[in-house]
């Protein structure tokens, strides 16, 4: 927790690579989005344990295209790209809106609140607890990015318009016992 | 004359039938027990050789060579003697120290000796103490009685929680000491009181040769000690097989009533304590998933054998809480040593280890004795199971040591048994799981399409490995009328397919009265909706056909648009109407759309996993390819569109999984 994630913007990112992936284009429907996340996350093998997890981080994801990108404009489609495996989940997901303008303020906005975690100086926490931009509106927690920094532990990307993001999570191999000869 | 046959006398005496003796006994038990404190024993036999080699050399010089006035005021004799007995003693000492690994218990011996040497070397140049009438005679007898109380000292000090394998000496020591000292006591009364020497017959034939009975009786008791600590290793082992079939047994009846790993754990670690006699035990495993070892179960209280903080030790509670919640990487601490290396660990006494400095104190983190195995299958670690003692003076024997490395064996291979076994299980039952979905989907699509009075239906659906989430349908109503249903429930397994069912029986229920299809979807949306707690969705497209009209009404849950091959023009038409998918608004509205079919045209109903198959390279099969396809063949009958649209998928897709089910419906008008 200590070690602070950012936010990249890299439009070169290997994690923008599609090749081998599904794609699907969604409507810009804020009540569909649960059941888009579910036409994803039905990719997912059923090693995948913690699945509820996944499926909500999905679709924060998903929302964040959908209400932050386009606006729920509905001439406008959100573009997913996804792939799934027993060790790892990839997905890219792109609006057609103007791109995370505040990108480097939230970077900023989370090293204060990791500092203040550092510090254990909870009462100037207090005020890093949400992310809020103009743009916001009640129904925002403001740190759904927060989260997801820390889940998609293989990276979250941005392209240069800042309007497509990609995120990796591998998960670990489960086994039991080691082999001597690793060591 | 007298003289040669008191020499012969001395040459055959009791003193040499004595050491002859002792060199019987000694090779008569070494080839039987050999052990490296014996061998240090025998190495008295030539140091008594040659006391008695010299003693006669004496005995020699005094009758024949010297004579009687220039014989020398120190008598040679008691140099002889006093010489052997000190390296007897060191001997002893090597003897003792061999048992206890004590290396420095040699300072007060010599420095006693050093000080008995120096007297009488100053004594035979001076022959100060000498002419003190008694003590002049028994003070070097003084030296080896004190001697012989230090030595006494240490060995009773030897017992079987500071000594391995200390039977002999607690065995032999009583009849040791005792004999010392009488034997000294009564050689200051013959040197002192009865004006002997130690070259005289009666010391040379009855006292000396009684001494050497001591050695003797010391090399004979091994044979005995042997023999005992055989008898004690087969009753060990015996024991040792009883407990790990006690073990077995147990263990097999709380397998029989629940696998849970928890419950077997905590039974393999009260094995452990029970049959070491340890106050506390604890198993840790390698965490299947970040390779740290975690505390699985304890037993007892098992104070962790590292640094903690202060604020931990305060309470034993705390202590276990902190011991359970500590993962431990590779290498960290005395347990990541252990699981590393693959080595266990005996500390038998914690202090006179550094790595158990903290558990030294008398606190609540005190541990006076600590073993700790790796549970080891063929070259893989599992884990490290661990005892300790903690009441002062009390440790580890070797036997419990071995004991426990006997039961890790056994314990290793059943852990290991039991999470493969658990895996396989939780395998199974996710395969089962999906097996069971499957075979409710396959329950529920129709086994036989209606015949039709003026048209061809054909279908097929082939669900990919655990997913099932398609369902199509036919319904047949009256007047030669029909209802067809194709729908895709989003997710998979057991609650998809419960979807289904669902979806199903809604429909096969409500189109007995209601045949407009709008209000079918409406009323199947309702159904499905806020019902079930978790959110489910489906896109479904639902149609009825009249075959005495040829009119359609078709109604969409977001599904794929329906197409119709128009046989007049040879064009694909797609025709959709408005509405959210089944399950994500109660109140959504559906709506719906008339037309008509003509002799020739050719409706189809299709899935994602159709145009969304994928080949090796990554690539979908499209919409486009699909429906080209579709208008390519549309002349052939429905049966034979069908094997040409699987026949060109298979070849798209190659060898590349299938990830989603695959269904097709097609109706054609003759």
């Amino acid at each position: 927790m200590s070690e602070v994630k950012l936010l990249v913007v890299d439009e070169n990112s290997k994690l923008f690579d599609t090749t081998g992936m599904f794609y699907k284009e969604f409507d810009s429907d804020f009540r569909q989005i649960r059941y888009y996340t579910l036409l994803v996350v039905q990719k997912a093998p059923a090693e995948i344990k913690e699945i509820n997890l996944l499926e909500q981080q999905i679709s924060e994801i998903i929302k964040n295209a959908v209400k932050h990108g386009n606006k729920c404009d509905p001439k406008k489609k959100v573009k997913v790209w996804y792939y799934f495996s027993v060790d790892k989940a990839h997905l890219i997901v792109q609006d057609e809106g103007e791109g995370f303008k505040d990108l480097e303020k939230w970077n900023d906005f989370n090293k204060k609140r990791i500092n203040c975690f550092v510090k254990q100086n909870f009462d100037e926490m207090d005020k890093f607890v949400s992310f809020k931009t103009n743009q916001s509106d009640d129904h925002d927690s403001g740190n759904a990015m927060f989260a997801a920094v820390e889940y998609w532990n293989g990276g979250v990307v941005f392209n240069k318009k800042k309007n497509g993001i990609a995120v990796l999570k591998t998960f670990p191999k489960k086994k039991h016992g080691l082999d001597m000869s690793s060591l | 004359m007298d003289n040669f046959l008191s020499i012969l006398l001395h040459l055959t005496g009791t003193n040499f039938l004595a050491i002859l003796l002792m060199g019987f006994f000694y090779f008569y038990i070494k080839k039987r027990t050999p052990l490296p404190p014996l061998y240090t024993i025998g190495k008295i036999i030539p140091v008594l050789l040659v006391r008695e080699l010299l003693f006669f050399g004496i005995g020699i010089l005094n009758e024949f060579v010297i004579a009687e006035d220039k014989l020398p005021v120190y008598p040679l004799d008691r140099i002889v003697y006093i010489g052997t007995e000190l390296i007897i003693i060191f001997i002893l000492l090597r003897w003792y120290s061999q048992y206890t690994g004590k290396k420095s218990i040699y300072t007060p011996f010599i420095i006693i000796n050093l000080i008995l040497v120096v007297m009488v070397g100053g004594d035979s140049v001076f022959h100060v103490i000498y002419n003190i009438t008694f003590l002049g005679k028994i003070y070097p007898t003084l030296f080896f009685i004190v001697n012989y109380i230090i030595l006494s000292a240490f060995l009773y000090s030897v017992s079987e929680y500071n000594t391995p394998n200390p039977s002999h000496i607690m065995g032999t020591r009583t009849t040791f000491v005792q004999a010392t000292m009488f034997l000294n006591v009564a050689a200051i009364l013959l040197l002192g009181a009865f004006g002997q020497s130690y070259n005289t017959p009666f010391m040379r034939l009855i006292y000396l040769p009684a001494y050497y009975l001591l050695y003797i009786y010391l090399i004979y008791s091994y044979i005995h000690f042997y023999e005992r600590a055989e008898k004690q290793r087969i009753q060990y082992l015996q024991n040792d097989l009883n407990s790990v079939f006690d073990f077995m047994q147990n263990l097999g009846s709380a397998i029989a009533e629940k696998l849970e790993l928890h419950q077997i754990l905590n039974f393999i670690t009260a094995s452990a304590v029970k049959s070491t006699n340890a106050q506390a035990g604890s198993i840790l495993l390698i965490d299947e998933f970040d390779s740290m070892l975690k505390v699985e179960a304890v037993d007892g209280v098992f104070p962790p054998p590292y640094q903690v903080p202060d604020r931990v030790k305060v309470k034993i509670s705390r202590l276990q809480d902190y011991f359970k919640s500590q993962p431990i990487k590779l290498g960290e601490n005395i347990f990541g040593e252990v699981a590393q290396s693959g080595k266990p660990i005996f500390i038998k006494n914690t202090t006179k280890d550094p790595r158990m400095k903290q558990n030294t104190q008398n606190d609540t983190l005190f541990v006076s004795s600590f073993i700790a195995i790796p549970l080891l299958v063929s070259k893989r670690i599992i884990g490290v199971i661990s005892v300790i003692k903690r009441e002062r003076d009390r440790v580890f024997t070797e036997n419990d040591y071995d004991h426990l490395r006997t039961f890790a064996d056994f314990a290793s291979l059943t852990i290991d048994f039991i999470l493969t076994y658990m895996e396989l299980i939780e395998k199974r039952e996710m395969e089962r799981e999906l097996g069971i979905a499957a075979e409710i989907q396959q329950k529920l699509l129709p086994r036989k399409l209606p015949a039709m009075k003026a048209g061809t239906l054909a279908a097929f659906s082939i669900p990919a490995k655990g997913v099932s989430g398609d369902y199509y349908d036919v319904l047949q109503f009256k007047n030669n009328r029909f209802g067809m249903v194709i729908c895709d429930v989003a997710g998979k397994g057991v609650p998809a397919a419960l979807i289904m069912v669902m979806i199903r029986s809604i429909l096969h229920l409500i189109t007995s009265a209601e045949k407009n299809a709008a209000n079918v979807v409406t009323w199947i949306n309702r159904g499905i909706t806020g019902k079930i707690d978790i959110d489910r969705f489906a896109t479904l497209s639902f149609l009825t056909y009249d075959e005495n009209t040829g009119e359609v009404i078709y109604s969409n849950a977001a599904h794929h648009p329906l197409l119709i091959f128009r046989h007049k023009t040879a064009t694909i038409e797609a025709i959709d109407t408005e509405g959210l998918p089944i399950g994500v608004e109660r109140t959504a509205k559906y709506g719906q759309k008339r037309f008509k079919l003509s002799k020739g045209d050719l409706i189809v109903l299709y899935t994602d996993g159709i145009i969304e198959a994928m080949n090796p390279a990554g690539q979908q099969y499209t919409y486009e390819r699909f429906t080209n396809l579709v208008s390519n063949n549309a002349n052939l009958p429905p049966d034979d569109l069908i094997v040409k649209i699987k026949a060109d998928l298979g070849a798209f897709v190659g060898n590349a999984p299938q990830h989603d089910d695959q269904t097709l419906m097609l109706m054609k008008v003759n």
